[in-house]
């Protein structure tokens, strides 16, 4: 079980002078119980791929799995309401989307929609409000009259009450402040690590793929280029350029003294204390002289 | 040097019960590029709605350009400054690239000819001119606040303010924000304020103001301010990864001082290497 893509297209428009083919031949496969980063530039088909994961949007041609749900390109599929429930899609600055007077109607909306009742959605409520880390007393609140970071953590409790085995975010943490970003990012590798969640992250930010996402997939122009291992990635300079893909922050300043310095260091490295010791040891020890 | 925004014992509230604004004293001079960092809640975007005259403070006195804000002056001291807001997508009125610059002209009177010539010219500052005809809400995050700092600078204001512009764009929408500002900081006739909780950016002023709590914190280069980091995480910030680096370093005698700017970090690595 999990999410599998077999040979997946997608074509925008299609039939008109406008048509564009937003995904090409993808093939993935998405174990339950992941940590997996989706990363390419603006236009390169992300938000169109993870559409596809809780089928908003159905391919062209090719399969897709959901969980136990086949969905096939080019048929009309039914009873895909159910995807919906378990594959959460959270879209940038979902706060935007909030509208109910109290927090507590906001979050219950989900699940009354799937035909759960009253009392078991306020109770579900009650639960993600408190993975996403308010209080309680926010539930009788106004959603609009909250902080920013507060109002997308309503936003997401609202699709964690619908209870879903897989979180897909859409650059979760724009436009917070760094503290804000830092504990969004926490938060949701506590629903991975505690609660069993496959959290699936698109994002622009490489500082945080490198610290919370073991496995990243890069979308170039549509297509995957690249699977795998996220630090195997970043050490991988060449590929780097040849997509101009952003680095985190070590990597970039790793590279900065390797040119001036001429001396060769481990891009692998993650921690300011390591790449220290690494500078110390390429330049001969630490210097006692002074 | 001549001081162009004064503000003395301003408070602001939205409820009367908390101050969103505190007792804040602040001069901002002219031609100077100041970058005001605090995280959120600490009252920036407020003190950016004052000094434009959007909100009305409690108490206290704004001074621009000698004049002091008040309902009389607001329509003149809004004509001496521009301000670039944080979502791309709230800022759009016109149908096309060239009619949204030319809005905030049309209130102010300027000529056919004077209003083309400008927005030729502020296109191509923000290097959008490819874009004129183009319906605005096509545009990437990037190009649209490009666009919005054309419009501003068409307005031919002493002072641009930046509210967090650049806090919801990618990677790429961001440095070419950045070089953008840094271009109108070297043409050098704008006093730059820029209101931001990206340490890159700060960085790159003449100036850093600290805010906290609704009340300037503390103010200095962006070195000082920026390797600080007691200061910084009492304020919800991280300090640059060339300050930690630099910090490890200097336990092993590589290096003498704590480097806020990349470069100068780098640099100081190199002579290490040579004199060895």
């Amino acid at each position: 079980m999990g999410i599998q893509f077999e040979k997946v297209n997608y074509l925008y428009a299609r039939g008109t002078s406008q048509e564009k083919a937003a995904l090409i031949d993808i093939d993935l496969a998405i174990d339950l119980h992941g940590f997996i980063a989706i990363i390419g530039h603006t236009g390169s088909g992300k938000s169109t791929l993870i559409q596809h994961m809780n089928a908003i949007l159905q391919p062209t041609s090719g399969v897709v799995r959901i969980l136990d749900k086949t969905i096939v390109g080019g048929k009309k599929n039914r009873d895909i309401n159910i995807v919906r429930k378990r594959v959460g899609l959270v879209f940038q600055f979902p706060e935007y989307q909030l509208f109910e007077e109290t927090v507590e109607k906001d979050i219950m909306f989900g699940p009354l929609n799937f035909g759960v009742s009253k009392e078991d959605a306020a109770l579900k409520a009650r639960e993600a409000l408190k993975w996403v880390g308010l209080e309680q007393d926010f539930l009788s609140r106004s959603p609009l009259n909250l902080s920013g970071g507060q109002m997308r953590r309503v936003a997401i409790a609202g699709i964690l009450a619908m209870e879903p085995d897989v979180l897909v975010l859409d650059e979760p943490t724009a436009g917070l402040d760094p503290q804000g970003q830092k504990e969004m990012m926490e938060m949701f590798y506590n629903l991975y690590v505690n609660q069993h969640k496959t959290i699936i992250l698109v994002t622009h930010d490489m500082n945080f793929v490198a610290q919370y996402a073991k496995r990243i997939i890069v979308l170039n122009d549509g297509r995957i280029v690249y699977d795998g291992d996220t630090w195997d990635l970043f050490a991988n300079y060449e590929l780097i350029k040849k997509y101009h893909l952003d680095l985190p922050d070590i990597t970039k300043l790793i590279i900065d003294i390797e040119n001036k310095l001429g001396i060769k260091l481990d891009h692998k490295i993650n921690t300011v204390e390591n790449l220290a010791q690494a500078l110390v040891q390429a330049l001969g020890g630490a210097n006692h002289a002074r | 040097m001549v001081p162009i925004v004064e503000i003395s014992e301003l408070y602001f509230s939205y409820d009367n019960k908390n101050l969103a604004i505190n007792n804040l004293n602040l001069t901002i001079y002219e031609k100077e590029w100041v970058c005001i960092l605090g995280h959120n809640g600490s009252g920036k975007s407020t003190l950016a709605k004052l000094l434009i005259g959007l909100l009305e403070p409690l108490k206290g006195a704004i001074k621009v350009n000698g004049k002091i804000l008040s309902q009389d002056t607001v329509y003149d001291i809004r004509r001496e400054t521009g301000i670039v807001f944080q979502n791309p997508d709230n800022q759009f009125v016109g149908s096309t690239v060239a009619d949204d610059i030319a809005f905030g002209m049309e209130n102010q009177q300027i000529s056919r000819e004077e209003m083309k010539e400008r927005i030729d010219k502020y296109i191509r500052k923000v290097r959008m001119e490819a874009y004129l005809q183009h319906e605005p809400h096509l545009l990437s995050g990037g190009q649209k606040q490009r666009v919005a700092i054309a419009g501003a600078l068409a307005m031919n204001t002493k002072i641009l303010i930046f509210d967090e512009a650049t806090s919801m764009l990618d990677p790429q929408g961001r440095e070419d924000i950045n070089t953008l500002i840094q271009e109108l900081k070297n043409d050098g006739d704008k006093t730059i304020i820029s209101i931001t909780h990206d340490i890159n950016e700060a960085m790159l002023a003449d100036r850093v103001i600290v805010m906290k709590d609704g009340t300037v914190m503390t103010a200095g280069s962006p070195a000082e301010i920026l390797k600080d980091e007691a200061l910084m995480n009492d304020c919800g910030l991280d300090v640059p990864l060339t300050v930690k680096l630099s910090q490890e370093l200097k336990k092993y005698n590589i290096i003498d001082d704590i480097y806020v700017k990349q470069e100068d970090l780098v640099n100081s690595l190199w002579e290490y290497n040579l004199k060895k």
